[in-house]
């Protein structure tokens, strides 16, 4: 499921003496290291394993050892080159737009209006719902050219019918992950806004500033921690979103909404490939990994902590 | 606001509550709009298969659905969802258990380590968390075939503790994350204090920091109860009959034949209803835990 | 059925946690299938224990689990516990398990595609021998060609629940306001005219509902009898991919022309239930899929429009005739414990009896298993709920020929639909998702058919099937 201490090549002796330093000496995070090192490295080791071998479940008389055969075969292939794509895409829009559309959400309801809790509620609600049922009512409800909602009101007004998830298949499919995950965003910068001392927004109000100033200088960089923290969180659960996919495009038309979840997923239950499954699985690893780390260096007053 | 404009400068009170009115009215659209599926879901619950996708699209429930936008009530699709052979109890049962049982174990595991990450040997602890963010970087389809095979070789297939195992471990990071950052906000002198005065560790995490963090707390159980309840992919593949969830629950009213969608909004309703009642109660206990205002 | 056992996990659960910490987990395995093992049964009446069963969640299933506790009453020593989801989930699941001997399930609803593959496998029991062996299940009932679908070397491997063949179903009203006859055994050239005809876009009414979902049990089978009715096929005789060639390729731009020019909205998220709901709706004016449909459009009770529902055979070509074949079936994972009372559930669900039942308790046919026992069509009550349908259907199911599905006799592979190799699952699944590019536009039919074209040629060659 990650990455165990050993493939972490650049500082490799310090974090293995240094996990062996902290277990030995500290009851209060060995428990939660070993429960997580067990949970997730012994299935992770397993797959590593499983990457070298050709081994389809439906024809298991061609099983042998494979080398790094799996792993030449998926840079072959566009497929998976352009599930990557569409992973990076996929997630970068629906993250950045997530946290617009949350930041969005949270100054509207971080000021008192008649109903603002149920406004608030109405908000955090699409978060709370399970994504299956979410994805499939975008795609049976909303989203359908035949008796979705937004077609029937696109063309009563007269425009025309589109077919969303046929003319703008990823963009159809972020905006589902948006949906859900700016709830999310909203909750985290809502917070920020909330501890945000308000004299000093008042202040800058009776110095004559405008809303926008007020928002562009006081409140942006008081949520800056927050939404660093929204988009680390959001960036490693929408890598994986895979709901709204399998509920709606399948990946299609072609490969416009294959993401590298979607693809792995086809990979072991269409193909029941677990080879190159799990090369593709470890390759995912590996690339989270780097873009993690970059992320984190960008974003990195986010692991200093306790200042 | 309101309140503290009227007392600090009466002659902006007209202003901003201008501003409000304004506000108020795009944010109920807003709400309104982003409501909007879950409301239809809903709603669908109580029309006839053939109405659930009849165009024009209704949502105002009727006697007969006589008038525009209106549809005929019924609630045979409750009466299917909860019909004695379909067994929804033991799923929803399971579902709790796993919520609960897997929501203190995290607790459990998460609240020491937070804290001393928080509070502890710096130098490791970029590492450590790292290494618990770096847990969550392969989706699960990627390993769940050897979870899969090592589930089969415990052989806990189908029993709740398979879940329960991984819905701890698919938790973990989150929760460790969140704690850190809010015990990152209780202040340094309060803990230097009880030091001074004797407290060991322990008595620093449970006697003062603990308390202090209660909102957070509750906010991450909240988080962590919510990606419990709804996961659906683990279930899937490690349950069967009797660890199944509410989610398999639900998307078996799924069907490739058949008209189907009335029926499963009705159960995808079922389904997220607790979820959406514990969220709406505790929204404010939620915002105000992730933004410590407590500590504050 | 499940409240018992669910109890036991939970608190054995709460133990575990309680005693001592996760890892007593090893401990909580096993045990929780019945005492009663054995190999080989031989069904005797008196079997006992407790079967799991896993079920394609369509309407005959659904309406399975509801009379579950009927076969309870009557076999007071078996508890059945059943597990109902989609089609893509449950065939994940079940193949996953049987695969890796997890042998979480006693029996399981599975497809014609897999039961020659399992049984090849060894992964599921020979079932014909002991069902052969009691007169009263009659298993010479069966229709032979769906006898033929489930067997491998000869020998049946699943006991058939329900099974279909293809055809076009039409609203009636539409085609008569349109001027368009509907012949009973009509050519593609035929439809496709009568399609462009009756599209009628300012109506919102599209002329023909052909699915467009990407999968190799989506698309993949109404595409492959029009491949085959065009005269093409995926494979000639050595193995060489023939998505190319002339006939092939006139098929499937034939497909994808039809559905961009005169099919329904939303294409390529469209599969059964959708063109179902769009028919019923009367969005579309035709719609080609599985006789299976018939019970549920021609049934007033699903269908307010039923009486205006029409049946034709499945479109043909050069080639005829052009339906497929598919049954739902029940197969017997040959790791299971509990085989006698499994052998019970099995003769019980789908006997001779059984739809009758359906009716009993249901007071509706729509939920009966068709297409499986001749039988069923001598059932005076069935007879007049399936006046409409019932000819084309038998006749389907009598007609169809899987082993010579193409218009070759040299074509190396089986089934009609479908490749009947392993690897098909994911070929026709990647190939449909490209063709669903070219429906939406998103790239050329041309370079959809190069691009399915390579991955046939790939699994040739990788699947050890090409010399």
């Amino acid at each position: 499921m990650a990455l165990s201490a050993r493939e972490r090549a650049p500082t490799r002796v310090p974090i293995i003496s240094g996990f062996f330093n902290l277990l030995r000496g500290n009851e209060f995070v060995a428990p939660a290291v070993i429960y997580a090192i067990v949970v997730t490295q012994a299935p992770f080791l397993l797959t590593i394993w499983f990457s070298l071998q050709k081994w389809n479940l439906l024809r298991p008389e061609n099983s042998r050892f494979n080398g790094i055969g799996n792993y030449i075969d998926l840079f072959e292939t566009d497929e998976f080159v352009g599930a990557l794509v569409n992973t990076v895409i996929l997630t970068a829009a629906a993250v950045l737009i997530s946290l617009v559309v949350g930041l969005f959400y949270a100054e509207l309801v971080n000021h008192r209006f008649p109903g603002r809790g149920i406004v608030r509620t109405l908000l955090i609600t699409p978060f709370l719902v399970m994504p299956v049922v979410g994805a499939l009512g975008w795609k049976n409800m909303i989203l359908n050219p035949l008796f979705g909602v937004l077609d029937w009101l696109i063309t009563s007004l007269g425009g025309p019918r589109v077919d969303w998830f046929a003319q703008f298949p990823l963009a159809s499919v972020a905006v589902i992950v948006i949906w859900r995950w700016a709830p999310f965003m909203m909750l985290l910068l809502l917070a920020g806004m909330q501890s945000l001392n308000e004299e000093v927004r008042e202040a800058s109000r009776v110095d004559g500033a405008t809303a926008i100033q007020e928002f562009r200088f006081i409140v942006l960089p008081h949520l800056r921690r927050y939404m660093q923290l929204g988009i680390l969180l959001g960036t490693i659960y929408i890598l994986s979103e895979f709901d709204s996919i399998a509920m709606t495009t399948q990946g299609g038309p072609g490969n416009a909404t294959m993401n590298l979840p979607y693809l792995i997923y086809r990979t072991v239950f269409y193909s029941y490939d677990v080879g190159h499954a799990a090369a593709m699985g470890v390759v995912v690893v590996v690339l989270t990994f780097v873009f993690a780390t970059f992320l984190i260096r960008l974003l990195g007053r986010l692991m200093e902590g306790n200042q | 606001m309101i309140g503290i404009h009227r007392r600090r400068a009466s002659h902006r009170t007209v202003l901003v509550e201008r501003v409000s009115l304004w506000r108020g009215v795009l944010a109920w659209i807003v709400g309104l709009v982003a409501f909007f599926p879950v409301l239809y879901i809903f709603v669908t619950g109580f029309k006839s298969e053939q109405n659930a996708l009849a165009e024009p699209p209704t949502i105002i429930p009727s006697v007969n659905g006589g008038f525009p936008l209106s549809f005929p009530f019924t609630t045979d699709n409750y009466a299917a969802v909860l019909s004695p052979e379909r067994h929804f109890l033991p799923f929803f049962m399971n579902s709790i258990l796993l919520v609960v049982v897997s929501g203190l174990l995290v607790m459990l595991l998460a609240i020491p380590c937070a804290y001393t990450l928080s509070w502890k040997r710096r130098g490791q602890n970029r590492s450590i968390l790292f290494f618990f963010l770096s847990t969550k970087f392969l989706p699960a389809v990627g390993v769940i075939i050897p979870i899969f095979i090592i589930a089969r070789d415990l052989k806990i297939i189908d029993q709740p503790i398979a879940l329960l195992i991984m819905y701890t471990a698919m938790n973990l990071p989150i929760a460790i994350w969140m704690l850190r950052s809010f015990f990152d906000e209780v202040p340094r002198d309060v803990i230097d204090a009880a030091r001074v005065d004797g407290a060991s560790t322990r008595q620093e995490l449970f006697g003062i920091a603990l308390p202090m963090i209660a909102p957070g707390l509750v906010a991450t159980l909240f988080i962590c109860s919510i990606f419990a309840w709804n996961e659906f992919f683990f279930a899937l593949n490690l349950a069967a009959t009797r660890a199944a969830t509410v989610p398999m629950f639900m998307i078996g009213f799924e069907t490739s034949e058949g008209l189907f969608w009335a029926k499963l909004a009705a159960a995808g309703t079922m389904a997220m209803m607790p979820v959406v009642i514990v969220g709406w109660a505790a929204q404010r206990s939620l915002v105000r835990g992730l933004s410590m205002g407590a500590v504050k | 059925m499940m409240p018992t056992n669910v109890k036991r996990p939970l608190w054995r659960t709460l133990i575990a946690l309680g005693t001592a910490t996760v890892l007593v987990v090893g401990a909580c395995g096993s045990s929780a299938t019945s005492p009663s093992g054995g190999s080989a049964g031989t069904p005797n009446g008196n079997a006992s224990g407790t079967v799991t069963v896993a079920m394609v969640g369509n309407p005959q299933m659904v309406a399975l689990q509801k009379l579950v506790p009927e076969f309870e009453a009557t076999h007071p020593n078996i508890k059945v516990n059943v597990l109902v989801l989609p089609e893509n989930d449950l065939r994940a699941k079940v193949t996953t398990d049987i695969s890796t001997g997890a042998s979480s399930f006693d029996l399981a609803t599975i497809g014609m595609f897999e039961v020659p593959q399992w049984a090849k496998q060894g992964w599921i029991d020979e079932v014909g021998t002991t069902l052969d062996a009691n007169p009263a299940y009659d298993s010479s009932d069966f229709f032979k060609s769906i006898r033929d679908g489930l067997s491998y070397k000869g020998k049946l491997y699943a006991a058939p629940f329900y099974g279909e063949s293809s055809s076009l179903f039409y609203r009636k009203d539409l085609l008569a306001a349109a001027g368009v006859t509907m012949p009973d055994k009509p050519t593609w050239t035929e439809v496709a005219a009568a399609a462009n005809k009756l599209n009628n876009p300012s109506a919102n009414v599209a002329g023909i509902c052909l699915r467009g979902l990407p999968g190799w049990g989506e698309m993949g089978a109404p595409l492959g009898t029009v491949i085959n009715a065009f005269g093409g096929r995926w494979y000639d005789a050595k193995w060489n991919a023939q998505i190319t060639s002339a006939e092939t390729t006139a098929a499937i731009k034939f497909y994808i022309d039809l559905v961009k020019s005169a099919g329904e909205k939303g294409a390529i998220t469209s599969g059964f239930t959708e063109c179902e709901t769009a028919l019923v709706q009367g969005k579309v004016a035709m719609w080609y899929d599985a006789t299976s449909a018939s019970d549920l459009i021609f049934d007033p009770k699903q269908d307010a429009n039923a009486a205006n529902i029409g049946i034709a055979y499945a479109p043909t070509g050069v080639k005829s005739p052009t339906g497929w074949l598919w049954a739902w079936a029940f197969g017997l994972e040959s790791t299971s414990k509990n085989k006698p009372a499994a052998y019970e559930f099995l003769e019980w669900a789908t006997g001779k009896a059984y739809p009758q039942l359906v009716f009993d308790k249901t007071g509706s046919w729509g939920g009966a298993p068709s297409g499986a026992r001749k039988s069923l069509y001598d059932n005076a009550g069935y007879k007049t709920y399936g006046q409409a349908f019932n000819a084309v259907v038998v006749d389907s199911l009598n007609k169809v020929d899987p082993i010579h599905a193409t218009n070759f006799s040299d074509t190396p592979y089986t089934g009609i639909q479908f490749v009947q190799i392993p690897e098909f699952q994911d070929l026709g699944t990647k190939c449909t998702q490209e063709f669903a590019g070219a429906i939406s536009g998103t790239q050329t039919a041309d370079a959809a058919i190069a691009k399915c074209q390579k991955y046939a040629e790939d699994v040739a060659t990788a699947g050890g099937y090409k010399k």
